[in-house]
Parts: C-alpha cells; structure tokens; sequence
C-alpha cells in the first residue's frame, strides 16, 4: 500500500460519469436549485463583502505605485530547471487546480472520479513526490505527505507554475519529481470586482467572487466562492452493459481567501493572508460496489504573514504559517466515524545578496512545527524540523551556473547533506541548454511513522539523485526536449505484516528515467493570433528491487504510472472571440491488482466571447467537456464523465 | 435370541465408539449474546473439546490487533465493514446454537489436537462465511470487489483449503472448500455460502494439527482484497489416537443412495445381517434398523434436515457414511 491509499484507506474517493445533451437546462434548473438552496451564503456574502466594499473606493482604477516589488527567484527559478507556468486568466478557464494540471501540463493526475480526490505524479515518482507551495510555505499534509487538487480553486491562485525535477536543496522534503509553486499577488489596480458564475451538467453550479480595494494605507484583497455538483452522472462500463447513474457523489465547496498588503515603503511589502475552506462530499461507490453511504468533510484554515524589502543590494524575506486541517471521514453503514488534524506552523528568514551583476548568494534559514491526531496514532505525534539552506548563483557572459545546499534536522536526526547543481545557457539567441544534477529526498509521512499498528519509527528518507539535460530550440515558437534521470532509495511501501496488519518499510529503490518533449508554435495574423502548444512524455519508473510483499518483480513498472503520455492544445483569438481545445493522452497504466487500464484520448472544447465596455467588461464562456464522449477511468473501477457541458459568465468592473 | 443379543452387542459397540468422538461446540465459554473474546485477556487461544484455538493479541495502548482465532457470539448480519469482524452470516451457531469461532487469517489460522484426538483423525467441522466479507463479496467496498464483478460474469472465488500437519509435516492431501464461487459459466450457479456447511476432513487422515489457508481471485499485489475471515463451529474429533479409527473402518461393500435424500435411503450390501444406525453430528443416535442381505429401505422423512451419519456394521467391521437429509 501505497502513502496514498493510506490516505485513502482513512479517506476514501469518489468517481464516474454521465452525458447531457441540452446544457441549458442544466443552467437553469442548477440556478432554480441554487438560488433555493444557498441563500444562506448570499446572506453571508453581504453581510461579509459588503462593507468592505462600502469601504473601498469605488471605481478607483488608480494603479498602485507598490507593485513594483519583486520576489527573488533565486529558489523558485533554479538554473537548469524547465518551468511551466500560468496566470490569472489562463487559471480561470478551469475550476481546479486538478483540471489545470490534466489538461495542460505532463503531470499524471490520479483522479478517483469528478469531485472525489485527485493527485499528482510528476515524472513518475509517488504523490508524495511533489513539493506544493502556497506563496513559498509548502502545503501537503505532513499526515499524507500529499494535497488533494481537487480542492485547490484556481480562483484563489494568481501563478502557478511547475518546476519540474528535483529541487529539495530549496524547498526540502518532497521536492523530487518537481515542485508546484502557488502565488497570490496583488493587482495594479486599486479597485477591482470580478463576479464569476458557472452552471453545467450534473448539477454543478459555480459563484464567485473577487475584489481588490483600499482602505487607508491597505489593500485588500477578498475572495470567496461556493460550488456545488450532484455528480449523478451516467457511465457504461461497456457497451453490453447496463447504464448506471452514479449515486452518492455530490459535492458542496465554499471557501474565502482574504488577503491585505501593506508597502510602508516603496520598496517593503507586508502581506497577510487567511484562506478558509469547507468540503462537503459524499464518497461515491465504485464500479464493483453495490452502493455506499460514506461521506467526507475536508476543512482548511491556512494564515500567512510575508515581510520583504528589496533594494540594489539586498532582499530580505520573511515567511511564516500556521495550517490546520481536519478531515472528518464517516460511513454509517460501517459504523466508522473517524475524525484526523494536524496542525504545521513555519517560519522562514532568507536573505539574497547581489554582490555584483554577476554573483548572487542566498542564505535561508527554515523552522516546522507539525502536530498531528487521529485515532489510529498511539499518542499524537509533533515532529520539529529546522533547515538552513544556501544558494550561490555566478553568471559568466550568456550562462548561469547555480550550486544550492541544504543541511536539515528533524527531531534532532540530520538529514543527509542535500546538494544541488544547476546551469544553463544560451548557445545563440534560438538555442538554450540547461541541465541539473541533485540530491532529493521525501521525509517518511505521519501515517508512516505513527500510524497504529504499523507504523515505522525506524523508517529511513526516500533519498537519491537525479539529473537531467534539456534543449530549447527558438523562444515565442519553441521545441523543448529535456531528459532526465533519477534514482530514489528507500521507497517506502506498506505490506501486510506476519501479524496481519500493515507496515511500512524502506523496501525498493525505484529507478525513473525519461525523455520530456514540448513544443510551443505561435502565429500572429493582424486581429488574430493562432496558439499552438503540446507535449509528448515518455517515462520509465521501474522497481529496481524484487519484492515479495507487494509482489514486485525486478524492472516493474510503478502502479498507476504511464509510460507515454502526451497533450496538444489550440488557441485560437479573433479579436473578442477565443475557441480553445487541448486533447490528451493517456497510455496504459498497470494497476496492483495485476489488470491494465487502457489507453484513452481527452479532448476538450471551450469558446469564449468578451464583451468590453468603458467601465466594465464581461466574458461568456461555454465548455464541453470530453467531447468526443470517451469511456475511461484514471483509477480501476472509478469511471469518469462522458461528454459534458459548462457555462461560465464572468463580470469584472 | 441371536440377532437380539448381536443388536445389544452392536448398540453397545457404536456406544463405545461415538463416545469415541468429541464435538467442540464452543458453547462452554457462556458469553452473553453479541460478544466476542478476541484475545485480550492473554490466554493465546481457546481451548474446547479437544482443540486449541491459538490467537495472537496485540495491544498497543491504543489499538488492539487479533489474529488466529475468536470465539463469537455475534448476531450482526447487515452491518458491512470491519466494525463488524467476528459476526457470522448466519447469525449464530450452528443449528441455533450461539457460539461459534471466528478465524482471521494473516499467513494461516491452525488448530491443534489436544488430548485422544493429538495424532487421530479429524471427522469434519461447519464452515461458513463471516458477515464481513460475505457483505464484501455480495457488495464490494472500497478496497475489494463485487464477485462477478462489473457484469457478474467474472469467476471470482473464495478457497479455504485445510491440511494437516502430523510430526510437523504438512500432509500431502487436502480439502477445498469454496466460500464463495463464481467460476460457473451458468451465473445462476454462482454462490455464496451463507449457512453452515459441513465439511468432511475425514480423507485427511491423522493430524496434530489442522492448517487453514485461503486463496481467491480479487487479489493484487498485496494479496487478498477480499477480507480473509471465516467462521466455524461443531468440529468433530476422533479421540482414539492414530490407530483406534483404523480398526473400525472396515470397509463393506455398501452403497447407499439416494444422497442427499427427503424421506429414504437404499442400503444395498452383500453381507448377511448387520445394523444401521444412523446418528447427528453430535453422535446421538437417531434411529437403529437390521439389515438383510441385498436392498434395504431405511426411512428417514421424519428426520431433521442436516449432515448425518450411518454407520453399518456387523462381526465383520464397520462402515460409516454421511449422507444429507433435505
């Protein structure tokens, strides 16, 4: 058993599907059960958003003078390193972060069904083998060692971005198959309102809300939204085969982000952050299950305080957190009632240091406090991690050479010496290389540590090496191809015990290697523009070691791991009208219970029309939804939606 | 006066040997209604008739873990899941009785002869499905299958198979009993047992132990998805020691039909007179005929539904066969 269907044993997931032909009479009979049954929120909304606007000064589109504040990217932007990124408006176009990273990046989400919990797999490593960060502080659950995507909004991220490859010389335990960086940033202007709403097929139904405003010295920054599915799609295991409707899968999110910036001086910015989210979903049956009545409560309050002053020589950073998380997993028709928290405070100081136009030195120093309870721990346990990192970056005419450095102890125990070396150069002005070699490793779990009975005091890091070699051949249009290579000792899986139950141990070494390719072609013709981007992902990540308990024989490739996976995307804008489709492939992946799920093509189409008056301008946007109605499922025995549609109106003053 | 005295002879001599039999009921441990033992009084197992039921307990403070055996008086046939682990799908024991044992099995479950029975033959015990993976079976979870599977056509299937053990060898013979078994093309064949089923270990010969194990189709790397946990009751020992059997199981050349039978069995053999008894599985005898040689007609319609024996003798020796009363 894996980290993650620990999490899942205490968790448990969801899935499957459903087509609808008529779109709108979803919107409308989603708006009639909207406005029925949310009224509560809208109360709220207004007695909450309204004097803050009342505060604000409306239809100030004043531009604010502070923005002028950059983040040092020492860390986040090591040489050698591919970065795939987004912003505000490339996020909106989908609801979660989830969505985000299927459609448009190589990254393998393992998605248990629509509304139910999804991970990620970046170059074939485990869910646990990818660093998140929400403006530097990372976000996993030190239970699980992962985060759910399904429940990260885009609405509440201004950038994303992936940094693929190993970078824990940076940002510590988890950062091996890549690391996904989450920003949120103050806007330009001083006023702004963006009103969202969206309606589609299996009762989902979408409200949001942003704004931006002043009050007195501060800018705010309030975000809040509720979504709500049904989730009753249908879905056709085959074509012999009954049609079944989905039941038990309904999903009810709220959320608030609430953000103030402060810039005592031009060249200082305080931030202060508070994220609130509620998860209501039930936990629908698989394909091989009669029914199921379980449900799930996730629960997340995430604050935040930033400090940074920059100036010709010097920035300074200053990070801290403090999360909790509860997730409250019942069944009662298995009696099961189990409630689990934790609690992660962090701190971090960094200082960057230009000593010339060509040499750059960082010094960070990083402390974690993480408590965490649930049943099955013998006594809540806390874990105590202090860090202090470096990074020396020296530039020689068109190339960068950068060295990090990691030193960390936990519990009193070092971390073996974590070290990194990256590069990367311009060869003309149409060709870069880059390349990296680096020690990563992944911090056992609380679940693999405390989890009662099984858990493994004694459990050693997943660590290893990694290297990779990429070329970029042109810059608006680009080729890309990077090859990389990693080895990680220590993978860490769960087997049954003598005694009969679980236990995790320090058993394979896991070896991935692959060849990634991007292309990015783009083509301006006077009012229209013609994007044209995609991927082709090639990956082994194969045991090295045989193993008796799970049965793994030597050179086996990773469960729930593809070996080829690859993505296109079209853009196409004529002036206000914008039609988007991105296509996807999965290859086969094994499963453990020794089947093959087949391969399967996803394509989505999206059109958009923007409306743009003087003081406001509006957007209509309609999806569809694996249009060309494929029969699939990322997880056995959890099928997906068949084609299904979306309408979305966004209002922005 | 001959036949009289050789009746008296023979009731006395099948008195001596069903006394020969010892059936673990495990009604001696008087729990209440819907209790169990798992262990945690530290005991290491159960002791009843002549069996050892081991169990291995663990306590973590605040976890308890068991393996090898329970004793069960658990009524609980609806609530799927392992809150309800030492439940039997039955709802009791066997023909209503309340106690009965409840094996979760990690590698194996074993049972140990004690006492007459160290080194004999065993007769055979019921067997039947714990309430977990029956519901398991019948309705999947979240970690293991519906039998059948999407279109209830998979072959699924749950194997107890159980050996002995003699001198510590395993022997090579061994008896299957299937749980559950979907393997039949004709899906209205499919099954799961949710009654208790007696099971002959008779052809295993002399053990000092009796070894389970378990094996099915819903399984991964892990191994079994499907929760390995078993139920059994009314086991039957021979208490005569490894040779005491052998001397009564002299075989005649008998045949007996129809099996299972409603009202009567045809006793066809070609010896002279002898004695058919025929007995329930706790060794009361239930009804006693003569035989003559050739067919004989020995009715059983008033008898209860169930596992019986008959046992035929006469100077010569001594059969005995089960047959089913429906």
């Amino acid at each position: 058993m894996t980290e993650d269907m620990i999490g899942l044993r205490c968790a448990l997931l969801h899935r499957p599907d459903h087509h609808v032909s008529i779109p709108i009479r979803f919107f409308l009979l989603s708006a009639v059960q909207y406005f029925q049954k949310q009224v509560r929120f809208i109360i709220t909304f207004f007695l909450f958003g309204f004097p803050l606007f009342a505060i604000a000064q409306i239809v100030d589109t004043t531009l604010l003078p502070q923005a002028e504040v950059k983040e040092s990217r020492l860390r986040s932007d090591f040489a050698g390193t591919r970065v795939e990124k987004w912003n505000t408006n490339e996020l909106s176009a989908h609801a979660t972060l989830a969505d985000l990273l299927q459609q448009e990046s190589g990254i393998f989400i393992k998605s248990y069904g629509l509304g139910s919990s999804a991970t990620v797999a970046t170059r074939g490593g485990s869910a646990g083998h990818t660093a998140v960060l929400w403006n530097g502080l990372p976000i996993q659950s030190p239970m699980l060692g992962l985060l759910d995507f399904s429940l990260m909004p885009t609405a509440f991220i201004d950038n994303a971005e992936i940094q693929y490859g190993g970078n824990s010389a940076a940002w510590g335990s988890g950062a091996i198959g890549g690391v996904i960086s989450l920003d949120n940033q103050v806007e330009k202007e001083k006023f702004s309102l963006e009103i969202q709403t969206s309606a589609g097929s299996f009762g989902q139904f979408d409200l949001g809300l942003k704004s931006q405003y002043q009050i007195g010295k501060w800018t705010g920054k309030t975000r809040i939204f509720q979504k709500q599915a049904d989730n009753d799609f249908t879905y056709q295991i085959r074509k012999d085969l009954p049609v079944i409707t989905q039941t038990n899968a309904a999903f009810n999110q709220r959320g608030l982000l609430q953000e103030f910036y402060w810039f005592p001086k031009s060249n200082q910015e305080l931030s202060i952050r508070f994220w609130g989210q509620q998860t209501d979903r039930e936990l629908p049956p698989t394909a091989v299950q009669t029914r199921s009545l379980a449900s799930q409560k996730d629960e997340s309050l995430r604050g935040s305080i930033h400090w940074k002053s920059v100036d010709n020589k010097m920035v300074w950073q200053v990070r801290s957190g403090l999360f909790r998380e509860n997730i409250h997993y019942k069944d009662p028709e298995r009696l099961t009632d189990a409630l689990s928290y934790f609690w992660n405070a962090l701190g971090e100081v960094e200082g960057e240091y230009f000593i010339n136009k060509n040499q750059q030195l960082l010094i960070g120093l990083s402390h974690a406090w993480t408590f965490a309870d649930i049943e099955n721990y013998s006594t809540p346990p806390q874990q105590n991690r202090t860090a202090l990192f470096a990074s020396f970056k020296q530039k020689i005419k068109n190339w960068n050479l950068q060295i990090n450095g990691r030193g960390e102890i936990v519990d009193g125990k070092f971390i073996p010496f974590i070290p990194s070396l990256g590069f990367n150069g311009k060869v003309s002005d149409l060709l870069i290389i880059q390349g990296k070699i680096s020690r990563n490793y992944r911090l056992p779990t609380f679940n693999d540590l405390y989890w009662n009975p099984g858990g493994n005091i004694d459990l050693l890091p997943e660590i290893g090496w990694g290297q990779e070699i990429g070329i970029t051949v042109g810059q608006e249009s680009f080729y890309s191809a990077t090859f990389f290579n990693r080895k990680i000792n220590n993978w860490v899986y769960w087997s049954p015990t003598d005694q009969g139950f679980w236990s995790p141990q320090n058993l394979s070494e896991v070896w991935s290697r692959g060849l990634e390719q991007r292309f990015k072609w783009q083509f301006i013709f006077e009012k229209s523009k013609l994007n044209l981007s995609g991927g082709y992902d090639f990956i082994l990540s194969t045991n090295q070691v045989a193993i008796s308990k799970p049965s793994i024989k030597e050179g086996e490739q990773l469960w729930y791991a593809p070996q080829h996976s690859a993505f296109g995307k079209l853009d196409l804008d004529f002036k206000n009208f914008q039609i988007n489709y991105n296509h996807q492939l999965t290859g086969p992946v094994r499963t453990p219970n020794f089947t093959i799920l087949k391969k399967y093509h996803i394509g989505n189409l999206s059109a958009s029309y923007v409306f743009k008056r003087k003081q406001w301008e509006s957007q209509l946007i309609f999806n569809v939804k694996n249009i060309w109605d494929t029969n699939y499922s990322v997880i056995e025995y959890r099928p997906m939606p068949g084609r299904n549609y979306q309408t979305q109106l966004i209002f922005k003053i | 006066m001959i036949k009289q005295t050789f009746t008296f002879l023979a009731l006395i001599f099948s008195i001596f040997f069903l006394q020969a039999q010892t059936t673990s009921t495990f009604e001696d441990f008087n729990l209440p209604a819907d209790s169990f033992l798992n262990g945690s009084d530290g005991s290491g197992g159960f002791e009843n008739g002549n069996v050892f039921l081991p169990n291995e307990f663990t306590d973590t403070g605040t976890f308890t873990f068991w393996s090898g055996w329970s004793i069960s008086t658990a009524t609980d046939v609806t609530t799927p899941g392992f809150t309800n682990e030492f439940s039997a799908i039955t709802g009791g024991g066997f023909d209503g009785s309340s106690h009965y044992a409840t094996s979760f099995i990690s590698e194996n479950s074993i049972i140990n002869l004690k006492g007459a029975a160290k080194g004999g033959s065993v007769e055979g015990l019921y067997i039947t499905n714990a309430t977990y993976p029956f519901l398991s079976m019948k309705d999947g979870d979240s970690f293991a299958k519906k039998f059948g599977g999407v279109d209830g056509n998979d072959p699924d299937f749950l194997l107890l198979t159980i050996k002995t053990k003699l001198d510590g060898q395993i022997g090579a013979d061994s008896v299957n009993f299937y749980l559950a078994d979907f393997r039949d093309a004709d899906n209205n064949n499919d099954y799961i047992i949710d009654d208790w089923t007696f099971v002959d270990l008779s052809t295993l010969g002399n053990a000092d132990e009796l070894v389970f194990t378990m094996s099915g189709s819903d399984i991964g790397q892990f191994g079994l998805n499907t929760p390995t946990y078993f139920c059994i009751d009314n086991l039957i020992t021979n208490d005569n020691g490894p040779s005491s059997s052998t001397d009564f199981t002299v075989e005649f050349e008998v045949s007996v039909f129809p099996n299972p039978t409603t009202d009567f069995l045809i006793v066809d053999w070609s010896q002279n007179e002898g004695t058919a008894q025929i007995t329930n599985l706790q060794g009361r005898i239930l009804e006693t005929q003569l035989l003559q040689k050739g067919k004989n007609t020995l009715l059983v319609g008033d008898l209860p539904k169930g596992v019986h024996f008959l046992q035929i003798r006469n100077e010569g020796g001594l059969s005995t066969q089960k047959f089913v009363k429906q």
